[in-house]
C-alpha cells in the first residue's frame, strides 16, 4: 500500500505540478473526449458546505478575501468534470468521504460546450459574485493538497489559552494554498492524531512537522480558520491514508473503475472493437488488478457525466481485452491507461467521448443502492443540472 | 479532553433522552395515531412512527435530508421507493456516537433511527411531488428524532455481543445483549450477521485497532452502512466500537464538537408568554428544547439574579437565525424554573427574561436562539444565516 501511495503521489504531484504554476491562462474550455492540457485550470479554495454525493457535485464557501463578499455572496457551486479527482486524508476518495466543513482546494474550468447548464447562474442580484470556473479537474483537503506537493507544516508555537497555533511552511512550498507562516484557531474540538491514536491538544509540541485539515472560524472573511484535525507524526498520516484507501479500494471494485469511450470500430451484426480510456486518480492497485486480470475480459457499463450508472451489474457487455497500452506522463484526468475491446454485442452508450465503468473479472458483482442509479429517462434529464437537497 | 468530567453529564443526559424517547417511541406493538405538530405544544408521548434507514443526502442548515429505508424482503419498494425525505421538527433531537449532534456532523452512508409525525398543518417543507406519487410513499416526515446505531441502542442499554468473526468471509456475527433484548420494540433484535472488511474501522481505547482485534464475547457497539442485500436487512459494518473506553472517547469528542456548536448558535426554544409592559418593554417567558448537553442548560440557569442575563434572537422553525448578534435583545433573567417531567422534546427548563425592546418574532409559539451571557458572540457562516426574505 505505501509503494501504492507513493506511486500515486509522484503522479499526481507531477500532473498537477505544472498547472499549479499556470492557474490563470486563458480558459481552457473542456471537449469531449478530451483531457485538458497541463497548465490550465484556475486555483479556487473553500469550505465544503452541500454536497451530492450522488451526481459528485456540490457548494463550496470560497475563502475570505477581506471583502463583502463573505457576506453578500453566495456559495461556489460546483460539479466534477467526468475525470475529475477527489482526494481526502492523502487518498482518492468520493465526495461522500470529505465531511461538510472541510476547507478544500480545487483547479477549474469553464462548463464543457453545452453544459452551461449545469450549475445554474446565478440570479441577477448576485451577478457580480458568479465565477464561470465551476467544473472541477481536482477536489481535495488540506491534508493531501500540501502533501502531494511536498509541503509540510513547522509547529511554531501552540496558546491553549487563548486558542491559537502558530505554524511555518516547511519541505516544499506549494505555489497555490497558504505558502506562509500562519497562526490558526484551535481548541478542544480539535481532533489530534498521534500514531494510531487519539490524543490530546498537550501533545502538540514546537517544531513538530505536522499536517492538518481546516475549517470555518469566525474571522473567515479575513481569511482565517480553525484546526479541525491535526497529525503530528509519519504514522498517523500514513494510517489516515490507509483508512481513506481501505474505503475508496472498496468504493470502486463496487461501482467499478470510470473512463470514457476513445473509438469504435463497428462489425457486422452488433458486434465491434471499442478502445477506452480509464480515468486516473484511482488506487493503483485497481490499475494493476484489471491489467493481471485482462485475459478474462472485462465488464463495461455504459456511464453518465456524473459517473452514474443505470443497472450496471445487468446493463453491460464482457468484452475481451485484445491491446492493454500504457502511457506515460498522460495528460491530467487520464490514468494513461488505454484499452481495446472485442465486444459480440455493443451497447448505445458505446460512442466516443461517452463515459463508461470498468469491471475486473474477479470483483463481485453487487447492484448499486438505488439512489444512485439513473432508473427512467426523466432521472437522466434531472440529472442533467445541479439539485440539491 | 477530560473523559472523567464528563462521564456525569452524559449519564445525566442519558437518563434524560431515555425517557425522552422511550415515551416519543413506539415500542410497543400499538400503531401509534397520527399525530399533527402543534404550535407552541411539545408533542405528546407516543406519538412518533419508528423508521430507520441509510442518510443519502443533507441540508444541514435547514436540518432537512433523506434516508433510504432498511429493507423488508420486499424487492420492489427496495428498488422503486424514493429515498424517504425528511425535516426535522424545531424541537427534533439528533444524536451521533452517543451525544447530541447536528445533521452536518453525521456522515453520509450512517444509518440512523428515527420517529416521525405528519406535518404541521401548512408545513410545505417536504413538498409531496407534483405527479405519480410513488406508492411507497410516507406520510410521515418531520422528525422527532434521530440517532446512529451506536446512539440508539447504547441509550436503550443494549449492546451486542459477538458470536463469531468470519475474516476470511467477513462475517461478524452478533447478539443484541442487554435490557429488553429480546423483547418487542424497534431496531433490530436477536442475532444479527453483518459484513465487514479492511475498510471497517475497529475503535479500542483511544486508537484505531485491527481487524484481528475483534473477538468473540466482546460486548460492542457498531455503526452500520449500506451492503448489497440491503433488501434483506443486510448491512456492512462501517465502526465497532470494543471497549467502554472507546465508546466514551467517541461520546466525548462529538460532545465538545456539539458544545461548540451550539455556543456559536445559542440554544434553541420557542416563546410561551410574552407580558407587555407598555412602551417596547416587556417579559418574554421562554421553554428551551431538549436535546442539548446538559452542561449548556447549566450555563442558562446561572444566569439567574442578580447578575445573570441573556439575549434572545429569532429563529425560524429550522433553527436559522438572521444575524443573531444584531437581530436578538437582551436583558435581565428574572427568574427560571425546571418543570417537573417535561414532555418529549423539551428539556423542561422555562426561563424569563426581561426586554426593554421587544422585537416582532417575541410572539407566543416561535422559535428562538437563547444566548446565556457566559456565551462569546460570533457572527455565523454567512450561509447559515437567513440574510433576505427570499432566502426565508
Amino acid at each position: 500500500m505505501n509503494l501504492c501511495s507513493s506511486i500515486l503521489g509522484v503522479v499526481f504531484a507531477a500532473l498537477f505540478a505544472s498547472v499549479a504554476f499556470t492557474q490563470d491562462k486563458a480558459d481552457f474550455v473542456p471537449q469531449p473526449g478530451q483531457f485538458p492540457p497541463a497548465g490550465t485550470g484556475t486555483y479556487i479554495a473553500g469550505e465544503l458546505v452541500i454536497v451530492d454525493p450522488v451526481n459528485r457535485r456540490g457548494g463550496f464557501r470560497l475563502d475570505g478575501d477581506g471583502s463583502e463578499r463573505y457576506h453578500g455572496g453566495p456559495l461556489h457551486y460546483f460539479a466534477m468534470l467526468p475525470y475529475g479527482m477527489i482526494f481526502y486524508n492523502g487518498a482518492p476518495a468520493e465526495l461522500r468521504d470529505i465531511p461538510i466543513g472541510t476547507h478544500v482546494h480545487g483547479y477549474f474550468y469553464v462548463p464543457p460546450l453545452g453544459e452551461e447548464e449545469t450549475i445554474p447562474s446565478l440570479p441577477k442580484d448576485q451577478a457580480q459574485f458568479q465565477i464561470k470556473q465551476n467544473h472541477a479537474i481536482s477536489l481535495e483537503d488540506d491534508f493531501s493538497f500540501y502533501q502531494r506537493r511536498g509541503q509540510a507544516w513547522k509547529v511554531v508555537s501552540i496558546d491553549t489559552k487563548k486558542g491559537k497555533i502558530t505554524v511555518a511552511p516547511t519541505g516544499e512550498t506549494a505555489k497555490d494554498g497558504l505558502g506562509k507562516p500562519y497562526t490558526f484557531d484551535i481548541d478542544d474540538v480539535t481532533r489530534v492524531w498521534k500514531g494510531r491514536k487519539l490524543v490530546d491538544l498537550a501533545d502538540v509540541a514546537a517544531d513538530q512537522a505536522v499536517q492538518f485539515n481546516l475549517g470555518w472560524a469566525q474571522g473567515w472573511r479575513d481569511k482565517e480558520y480553525g484546526v479541525s484535525d491535526i497529525w503530528l507524526d509519519d504514522e498517523s498520516r500514513k494510517f489516515a491514508t490507509e483508512l481513506q484507501h481501505r474505503r475508496h479500494v472498496r468504493y470502486q471494485k463496487q461501482h467499478w473503475l470510470p473512463g470514457w469511450i476513445d473509438s469504435v470500430e463497428h462489425n457486422d451484426f452488433g458486434g465491434g472493437t471499442v478502445t477506452l480510456t480509464l480515468f486516473g486518480g484511482m488506487d493503483p492497485s485497481l490499475y494493476a488488478e484489471l491489467k493481471a486480470t485482462q485475459e478474462k475480459g472485462f465488464g463495461v457499463a455504459a456511464a453518465e457525466k456524473t459517473l452514474r450508472t443505470w443497472f450496471h451489474r445487468g446493463d453491460k457487455k464482457i468484452g475481451q481485452v485484445i491491446e492493454w497500452k500504457e502511457t506515460e506522463n498522460p495528460p491530467p484526468g487520464s490514468s494513461g491507461i488505454q484499452v481495446r475491446l472485442k465486444f459480440t454485442e455493443l451497447l448505445d452508450g458505446y460512442r466516443p467521448g461517452r463515459c463508461v465503468r470498468v469491471k475486473c473479472h474477479d470483483w463481485i458483482f453487487v447492484t448499486m443502492p438505488p439512489e444512485e442509479r439513473v432508473k427512467s429517462l426523466e432521472d437522466q434529464k434531472r440529472g442533467l443540472t445541479l439539485s440539491l437537497p | 479532553m477530560t473523559i472523567g468530567s464528563a462521564q456525569r453529564a452524559r449519564t445525566f443526559m442519558a437518563a434524560v433522552v431515555c425517557a425522552l424517547v422511550t415515551v416519543a417511541g413506539a415500542a410497543g406493538s400499538e400503531e401509534p395515531a397520527d399525530y399533527v405538530p402543534q404550535t407552541g405544544k411539545f408533542p405528546p408521548p407516543n406519538c412518533g412512527h419508528y423508521f430507520a434507514g441509510e442518510l443519502v443526502s443533507v441540508d444541514h442548515v435547514n436540518r432537512r435530508g433523506a434516508l433510504r429505508l432498511i429493507g423488508d424482503g420486499d424487492e420492489s419498494r427496495y428498488h422503486s421507493a424514493p429515498s424517504h425525505r425528511f425535516a426535522m421538527l424545531p424541537y427534533g433531537t439528533l444524536r451521533y456516537h452517543g451525544a447530541p449532534a447536528e445533521l452536518r456532523d453525521i456522515p453520509i452512508g450512517t444509518v440512523l433511527h428515527g420517529y416521525f409525525v405528519l406535518p404541521p398543518e401548512g408545513d410545505t417543507a417536504i413538498p409531496l411531488p407534483e405527479k405519480n406519487p410513488s406508492k411507497y410513499l410516507l406520510k410521515y416526515t418531520h422528525a422527532l428524532s434521530l440517532e446512529d446505531d451506536f446512539s440508539f441502542y447504547q441509550r436503550r442499554g443494549q449492546s451486542w455481543k459477538i458470536v463469531s468473526v468470519d475474516s476470511a468471509k467477513g462475517k461478524l456475527k452478533v447478539s443484541l445483549i442487554g435490557q429488553a433484548a429480546q423483547a418487542a420494540g424497534d431496531g433490530l433484535k436477536g442475532e444479527q450477521t453483518f459484513d465487514f472488511d479492511a475498510s471497517t474501522r475497529i475503535w479500542k481505547g483511544r486508537q484505531i485497532g485491527e481487524l484481528k482485534d475483534l473477538m468473540a464475547e466482546q460486548d460492542v457497539q457498531v455503526n452500520l452502512t449500506w451492503a448489497p442485500d440491503w433488501q434483506n436487512t443486510k448491512f456492512q459494518v462501517n465502526d465497532v466500537w470494543i471497549d467502554k473506553e472507546s465508546r466514551d472517547v467517541a461520546a466525548e469528542v462529538q460532545r465538545q464538537t456539539h458544545i461548540r456548536f451550539m455556543h456559536h448558535r445559542w440554544l434553541p426554544g420557542w416563546v410561551d408568554n410574552v407580558e407587555y409592559q407598555g412602551g417596547s418593554k416587556g417579559i418574554v417567558t421562554v421553554t428551551l428544547f431538549g436535546g442539548m448537553d446538559p452542561s449548556l442548560y447549566d450555563q442558562a440557569r446561572a444566569q439567574k439574579p442578580p447578575n445573570g442575563g441573556a439575549s434572545i434572537a429569532c429563529a425560524e422553525k429550522t433553527l436559522r437565525t438572521w444575524w443573531q448578534n444584531h437581530d436578538s435583545k437582551g436583558g435581565s433573567v428574572l427568574d427560571f424554573k425546571d418543570i417537573p417531567n417535561p414532555p418529549p422534546n423539551s428539556s423542561g427548563l422555562q426561563l424569563r427574561v426581561q426586554i426593554n425592546e421587544l422585537l416582532e418574532g417575541y410572539r407566543p409559539g416561535r422559535i428562538i436562539r437563547f444566548f446565556p451571557n457566559s456565551f462569546i458572540k460570533v457572527k455565523l457562516p454567512p450561509e447559515e444565516c437567513i440574510q433576505s426574505m427570499d432566502d426565508r
